[in-house]
């Protein structure tokens, strides 16, 4: 007759998901901390951190965007603002979502007991990730909020922000921590090395003017013989072209083929730019910019007459691109060769393409470009030379017998194209008036206007943060 | 809070040890023929005696007070003494005589016996021909009288000529008849659907009508049954004031109906009423309506608060059809039906139409495209073309079609005094009216009851339902707006009658890029199937254990699958589809071959993938009713403990990348590409709860409900939440005052209640902190990886709505007139609200109890019935206004529609369209965004300032209709039977976008109504603004917010009409059949609207191509035998 009661049961009202993890105790062992990191690797595929950033080169004058990241093209005709700035709204969030992340895992991971040298590692890679993403922030918005642990209500969310300076400093901790705790090992796993955290403080250096930084970390990372350039233009790219074991990547976003891949349908992987709306068009002003002869020119882009048509070098014909608007396409992250992308009902097969975010080509032209501007526009050091000219072989152009501001800033625009830094060498060259009046596409040019040197806090985020304050021009 | 969990557990435990020991007490005793009762009763009043007689026993006494004298005192003392020797005691040495007929006992003065003089016989039948057992049959003005036998049946003899026989029936209306010179009387009964007699089903029990003090709708199974629909969701529209029926699909077997009783009482959570099936939580989905009895809605807090934390929104109940005592009857009954779609949006289905439309659209710079060339516009013209190569064709007439729909149901009804039984099984198939969707259902149901004892009844309700529903993968609105978006210049297929499909694309360089997939490829390549098992098993125990005091113990287990198979096949783009013109039409010189199409929209995945979703709801609940009649005092006790707990599980499989036509498994090709997906959700609740009535004389009546519920959705420090109500009623004409004054109106009384309810339905799991699962690949391989999603919030409770209601109550002159007027207010708090946060949060939002919404409004329900010599007729109609406010929200938010405190929720709130720019002095007046040409759309500049800007935006009414009602008649003349119901919504507006009044989204062919656009040339005077593409005429998206896409959807339908024919049953009789009745009829035949886009009975702001309401055209017949 009492079983008719289970409700007697103490537990009658207990039920807890079966399918996530309870936080009240979770972080007890080794691979609890794995997981915790694994997550703070995972939010490096935020919106416009991942290869998504490829479209940020379209808010300036290397590209046009159509489709899903057409809002690029606010910044372009000069009417980004506070309430239309949604990519960067996305950037943000993301960025800030990955903080969060590591903000959980360093309050937590030490619950686990690990041995000291066992823990430092994964704290030095959650805090080379919280850098990142903080430098990601500071680098676009200049002065942001910092976090630097969970807020443990709500009101600890809304305050003010920091200076850049503050955040720089901020950055700095992390970055000395992940550099003297890394591993030594040559980038490969995926996991950040040590070089990988050199390369992150070569990039703020760069973008802070801070010369000698960026020379003395450059030389530290080349002098480790770990990395040399890939003797071709794709396998640096294209997971099916050899990504797997390019000499080159010295950090990247890892993606599985089999797993969890971009699905090209819905992912709106980069192969897509040529098939679909979403793509993304390099501008003829690009274009131009490649001497004749230079094979990046063939080997990343293409030429469509009717803005339909993609016309491989061997003559393959494919008639279904989306409209291309400049009558170029961007082939450089596509996997071209594999035949059955052609097909749309190939849409939900899996590409496993890692996007580069450091790869030795850049240190190279970070460390030239250090050189020249330490020259005060010139220099006569013969590694720059050397390691610029290394990069024009590759690319079959002649290689240069000077180096200049101009021929670097150039060489730097040619070979890091899509590659989402177009829009802070702008930034930080100041260069906007210089793309002014520059032809996107038809008879559309770019307006360019001096306060999108910092991008605008959306309109939403001061409304909901009171104590955030806008950036000027806004 | 350990207080109250201690109380509860001692309450649960007091009440199974009671309910134990009378299973006990009861268990010795067996019902026998005579009766025996104890009684000792001094100085009692004849009357008093047969009461306390009626009380202990299952007896009652039927007798006329002129003829016996009730009121002579008498002295009763027996002990366990056969009533039969105890009425002998009371009525020696009086002229009264009496005679047991079944349980009745019917009370006769002897010296009447002498006079009588005439026999007279007949059948006693339901409205719907039915035999009624039981029913009183007596001589006007004396107690002479019988019961009607187990067929209906009577005869009486010997009673005076020119005498009138009176009949009655609990439920049904008095009727008297003369005798005159007629031998055989045949009469039939009409229910009395407002009858002051009526019960009704309220939460645990039923309750008299004319008691009740909250507000309760009850419909019975002939309202509903009536109509032709598959769904017992849509039989309800229109039926119960307040409540509004809204479709979401018409897809078939999954018509997506949604109700919403007095409004949304929340935004945060759901807004659906909770549906108890035989008092078990379920859906109306799964329940055909022939199946049931009767639902009744609670629809303020008196009545819904005993189902406590989950009545917020209203509750129905449903009770499925039971045996009822009698000579089985066996039924049958079928509906044929044609059904067609109501409304679609009509478009140009005309070549040379389309492609000049759409070069004009080109030309204002509207449409990004190439224009088509004059040498193609002439191929499609002139009337000796080759029509199969360059068509006119019409895609709305080739995916819809007039489809078939039958129904049919055989049940066999009846039972014993020990036994009852209601046995019946349905068969549905029904194809859509769009091509390649269709709906097959089997069910059954055996509701089975026995009376072990006379105190003991057991029984079960068993009710199963197989449901098949099949479409293409891309179904219902998708597949709808991929024929809009066709072409008239392109058919399904090649012209070549090779069966290659054709793809709209024209190649480069003639435009028209925006395409979609082709629906007879979708149509035949692509695949889905619903099917859904459901099986409840009730078992239930009730104990009537001393009269008036009775247990109800119920257990149920409700097991309900769904399987779900899609598949698509492979689409080549280089053998599947093509242009439908030959390389030769667009180029000189060109080939005479179709032109393989380039990239067209193919499969979302090609391969199948296999979906396996299982619910299971345990239900135990347990009652306690006490009833005592005290003289003029009426009390009643009832309280209950319930528990419930679900789960429900999914999984799921694909194989992709593999597809073969005649293979739906996924081990059909080996276990490349598979993968799966599972999970499980589960909660549960326990609940006390209980009630209480008293009575006065029938005239003052009160009324208190609570429930105390406990659920596994919120933290154990507030799990507990403590729902009551209380509800007072006066019924007026019951007072000397009145009856003396105003006899003619027979019920007259007001109703006024007050109390509190909850939603629990606010997600399974809100309140716990959890990580999130994520990958990441490292050295190739897949490494798990968790984050913290987002910030939680521990106080997190259910919503809470108090409402409080008005209500009066009336019928007069034996329903000449009658109605139900009920005055509304529903408040609600705590409503779920995610907090506003930064997005530098980096995680989602906590959900916290904020928002506060009210909600109020006014019903009215009125009816006529009357008799005009064979002339029955009833007539009725029902109003509903509902009106809300927003009380407090987070923050305001401003888009098309505005959510701020003080307002309705998600008002409209737009630009105000004044009509279209005719000149360019108007152009040049006032500032307007978009760089507006002639003929596109002006706005009014509402502050002034000479330019348009978000700030002349305005609140424009329309978000909610400003009354929905119904109104219907049903009249028998002779043989023949005649129902109308038409249901209409006043001043509902909806805002449209993209297909439909968007001309050539995604390249679908504009409105006809665009053909006779503005021109500044040729149609300078039109209104209609010039042609136009994807979202000018005002580019940048501002007219989307305008009120020139905000269109009145007010309709009025006539939502059914049957006319029915009831053979004659002497003609029958020689049949062996009691009755048939043949009937034709038809549903939404007829709607006034000014709505052109579609249906206006649709779901809500939008593209046009949502699944319609079916028109059906049926006839059918019931038989019973």
């Amino acid at each position: 007759m009492f079983a008719l009661f289970p409700g007697c049961d103490k537990g009658f009202l207990e039920k807890y998901p079966t399918t996530s993890i309870a936080a009240g105790t979770f972080w007890t062992t080794e691979s609890d901390v794995k997981m915790g990191l694994d997550g703070c690797y995972s939010k490096l595929k935020g919106d416009y951190l991942t290869w998504t950033r490829a479209a940020l080169d379209a808010a300036v004058d290397n590209g046009y965007c159509k489709g899903f990241y057409y809002a690029n093209y606010n910044t372009q005709i000069g009417t980004l603002d506070a309430n239309n700035c949604s990519i960067q709204s996305s950037l943000y969030s993301a960025a800030y979502s990955g903080i969060a992340s590591c903000n959980v895992f360093l309050q937590n991971f030490k619950k686990a007991g690990l041995a000291e040298t066992k823990a430092n590692v994964y704290e030095a890679e959650a805090k080379f990730l919280r850098a990142f993403y903080y430098f990601e922030l500071v680098q676009r918005w200049g002065g942001v909020v910092i976090y630097k642990e969970i807020p443990t209500n709500i009101d600890g969310l809304k305050i003010a922000k920091s200076s850049e300076e503050e955040v720089y400093s901020f950055i700095k901790e992390d970055l000395d921590f992940a550099v003297s705790n890394l591993s030594n090992d040559v980038y490969k796993s995926g996991h950040a090395v040590k070089t990988s955290a050199l390369a992150l403080q070569a990039r703020i250096a760069l973008f802070r003017g801070k010369w000698d930084d960026v020379i003395t970390l450059g030389n530290s990372i080349i002098s480790s013989n770990k990395y040399s350039l890939a003797t071709d233009l794709r396998s640096c790219f294209i997971n099916q072209e050899g990504q797997l074991s390019c000499p080159e990547i010295i950090f990247s976003i890892k993606y599985l083929s089999t797993t969890d891949g971009r699905q090209l349908e819905t992912d709106n992987g980069s192969e897509v730019c040529i098939f679909r709306e979403s793509g993304i068009v390099p501008t003829k002003d690009l274009i131009n910019e490649y001497e004749t002869g230079d094979s990046r020119l063939k080997k990343w882009y293409f030429n469509s007459p009717d803005m339909n048509t993609f016309t491989r070098e061997d003559g393959f014909k494919y008639p279904g691109c989306e409209t291309l608007y400049t009558n170029y396409g961007l082939i450089k992250f596509a996997a071209i060769w594999d035949d059955q992308l052609y097909q749309s009902a190939m849409r939900s097969i899996i590409s496993g393409h890692d996007f580069v975010l450091f790869r030795l080509a850049e240190v190279y032209l970070m460390y030239a470009e250090a050189m020249v501007e330490k020259g005060g526009g010139t220099t006569a050091d013969a590694n720059a030379l050397k390691y610029v000219n290394t990069i024009r072989s590759r690319a079959n152009v002649s290689p240069f017998t000077t180096l200049t501001r101009e021929n670097v800033r150039k060489e730097r625009r040619r070979e890091m194209a899509f590659e989402g830094l177009r829009y802070f060498d702008v930034q930080r060259w100041k260069i906007g008036p210089e793309i002014n009046g520059k032809l996107i596409f038809g008879t559309n040019t770019i307006k360019w206007k001096d306060q999108f040197y910092l991008w605008p806090f959306s309109q939403s985020e001061l409304d909901i943060n009171t104590k955030l304050v806008q950036n000027s021009g806004y | 809070m350990s207080f109250m969990k201690k109380n509860l557990l001692k309450m649960k435990l007091t009440f199974l040890c009671l309910f134990l020991s009378f299973v006990q007490l009861m268990a010795n005793d067996s019902f026998s023929q005579s009766t025996r009762v104890t009684l000792n009763l001094k100085e009692a009043r004849v009357e008093d005696v047969l009461m306390k007689i009626e009380e202990q026993s299952n007896l009652f006494f039927i007798y006329n007070r002129n003829v016996v004298d009730v009121n002579r005192i008498v002295n009763v003392s027996c002990t366990n003494q056969k009533v039969s020797e105890i009425l002998n005691g009371i009525f020696s040495g009086t002229d009264v005589d009496y005679e047991v007929q079944d349980r009745h006992i019917i009370l006769k003065s002897s010296s009447e016996l002498i006079s009588q003089t005439k026999s007279v016989s007949g059948k006693v039948t339901d409205s719907s021909g039915g035999s009624l057992p039981g029913v009183s049959v007596i001589v006007k003005g004396t107690t002479t009288g019988t019961i009607t036998d187990a067929n209906g049946s009577y005869s009486l003899s010997s009673i005076p000529a020119n005498a009138t026989l009176q009949f009655s029936f609990v439920g049904m209306k008095t009727q008297e008849v003369a005798i005159g010179s007629k031998t055989t009387i045949n009469v039939s009964l009409a229910e009395e659907t407002v009858g002051i007699e009526e019960v009704v089903a309220i939460g645990y029990g039923t309750q008299k009508k004319v008691n009740m003090t909250g507000s309760v709708a009850s419909v019975a199974v002939g309202e509903l049954g009536k109509r032709p629909v598959t769904n017992t969701i849509s039989a309800l529209q229109g039926k119960v004031t307040g409540l509004r029926v809204i479709q979401n699909t018409g897809i078939p077997g999954r018509e997506g109906l949604s109700l919403e009783l007095r409004g949304a009482s929340s935004w945060g959570t759901s807004t659906s009423p909770l549906v108890l099936v035989d008092g078990v939580v379920g859906s109306l989905d799964g329940i055909p309506s022939t199946d049931i009895e009767n639902i009744s809605v609670l629809k303020d807090a008196a009545s819904a608060s005993i189902y406590g934390s989950r009545a917020a929104n209203g509750v129905i109940l449903v009770t499925t059809k039971q045996g009822k005592q009698g000579k089985p009857v066996f039924s049958y009954g079928t509906i044929i039906g044609a059904q067609t779609a109501t409304n679609t949006p009509d478009q140009v289905w005309n070549s040379v139409q389309y492609m000049t439309l759409f070069n004009k659209a080109i030309a204002r710079g509207a449409l990004i495209a190439n224009p088509y060339p004059q040498s193609i516009i002439d191929l499609y013209s002139g009337s000796n073309r080759d029509k199969n190569a360059y068509p006119d064709y019409n895609w709305n007439k080739a995916v819809w079609r007039t489809a078939l729909m039958q129904q049919h149901n055989v049940g066999v009804n009846g039972g014993t005094e020990a036994i009852k039984y209601n046995i019946s099984a349905g068969f549905l198939d029904q194809d859509g009216a769009l091509r390649w969707h269709g709906y097959k259902r089997y069910n059954g149901l055996a509701n089975l009851s026995s009376k072990i004892n006379k105190f003991v009844t057991v029984g079960t309700n068993i009710s199963y339902l197989y449901g098949k529903s099949t479409s293409p993968y891309y179904e219902n609105t998708n597949f709808i707006l991929m024929y809009m978006t066709q072409s008239p210049m392109i058919q399904p297929y090649l012209p070549d009658g090779s069966g290659r499909y054709s793809d709209k694309i024209v190649p480069t360089g003639i435009g028209g890029a925006a395409n979609n997939r082709n629906p007879f490829w979708t149509g035949n390549e692509t695949y889905k199937r619903y099917e859904d098992w459901q099986a409840n098993i009730q078992g239930w125990f009730d104990v009537d254990f001393l009269h008036g005091k009775d247990m109800t113990l119920k257990w149920s287990t409700k097991y309900a699958t769904r399987f779900v198979t899609q598949f698509q096949n492979i689409y080549h783009y280089t053998t599947d589809a093509y242009y439908f013109l030959k390389e030769s039409d667009y180029s000189k010189g060109g080939s005479d071959d179709y032109i393989k199409s380039g990239e067209a929209f193919g499969p979302e995945f090609y391969g199948v993938r296999n979906s396996d979703y299982r619910t299971t709801l345990n239900t135990l609940f347990s009652t306690l009713a006490w009833n005592w009649k005290l003289n003029d005092h009426d009390i009643s006790v009832m309280s209950g403990y319930s528990q419930e707990s679900q789960k429900y599980r999914s999984l799921g499989g694909q194989r992709i990348v593999f597809p073969v036509k005649t293979m739906y498994e996924l081990d059909g090709m080996g276990s490349a590409n598979q993968s799966t997906t599972g999970g499980l959700t589960e909660w549960a609740f326990q609940s006390l709860f209980g009630r209480a009535t008293y009575a006065f004389r029938s005239k003052y009546l009160f009324e208190g409900n609570f429930r105390y519920d406990g659920t596994s959705k919120i933290t154990e420090d507030n799990r507990w939440g403590f729902f009551p109500s209380a509800s007072v009623g006066w019924r007026i004409s019951e007072e000397s005052f009145f009856k003396d004054n105003i006899a003619w109106l027979d019920n007259l009384k007001i109703r006024l209640s007050y109390g509190l309810l909850g939603n629990a339905d606010i997600g399974n799991y809100p309140y716990q902190e959890t990580y999130s699962t994520t990958s990441y690949g490292f050295n190739e391989t897949v490494e798990q990886g968790v984050f913290q999603s987002s910030f939680k919030n521990k106080q997190l409770e259910w919503e809470k709505t108090k409402i409080t209601n008005i209500g009066l109550d009336f019928n007069a002159k034996n329903n000449i007139f009658y109605g139900t007027v009920d005055l509304y207010n529903k408040y609600t708090t705590g409503i779920l609200a995610s907090a506003s946060i930064p997005s530098s949060a980096g995680m989602s939002a906590p959900t916290i109890n904020y928002g506060e919404f009210k909600n109020y409004g006014f019903e009215l329900s009125i009816g006529h019935s009357n008799k005009i010599g064979e002339l029955t007729y009833d007539v009725n109609a029902q109003i509903s206004v509902n009106r809300n406010k927003v009380m407090k929200y987070p923050a305001p938010s401003y888009g098309t529609r505005v959510i701020e405190e003080g307002s309705p929720y998600k008002d409209y709130y737009l630009y105000e369209c004044t009509g279209i720019f005719k000149s360019q002095a108007e152009l040049d007046a006032v500032a307007t965004p978009g760089n507006p040409k002639l003929g596109d759309i002006k706005f009014k500049d509402q502050n002034d300032d000479k330019k348009i800007t978000s700030a002349d935006r305005v609140r424009v009414k329309g978000a909610y209709p400003a009354f929905i009602y119904s109104f219907g008649a049903n009249c028998s003349w002779r043989n023949f039977d005649l129902s109308m119901f038409f249901q209409g919504v006043k001043g509902q507006k909806y805002l449209l976008s993209g297909w439909g009044i968007v001309p050539f989204t995604q390249g679908s062919s504009p409105l006809p109504m665009y053909l006779d656009a503005y021109d500044p040339v040729t149609n300078p005077d039109s209104n209609i603004p010039a042609i136009h593409g994807s979202y000018a005429p005002m580019t940048g998206g501002t007219a989307i917010g305008s009120t020139y896409y905000l269109k009145d959807a007010s309709y009025l339908r006539l939502k059914n009409i049957q006319i029915g024919y009831n053979l004659s049953p002497a003609l029958l009789k020689k049949a062996g059949i009691s009755q048939l009745r043949i009937f034709v009829g038809g549903d939404n035949l007829v709607t006034f609207t000014k709505f052109f886009d579609g249906d206006p009975e649709r779901s809500g702001d939008g593209r046009a191509c949502e699944y319609p309401q079916i028109k059906t055209l049926s006839a059918g017949l019931n038989l019973k035998f």
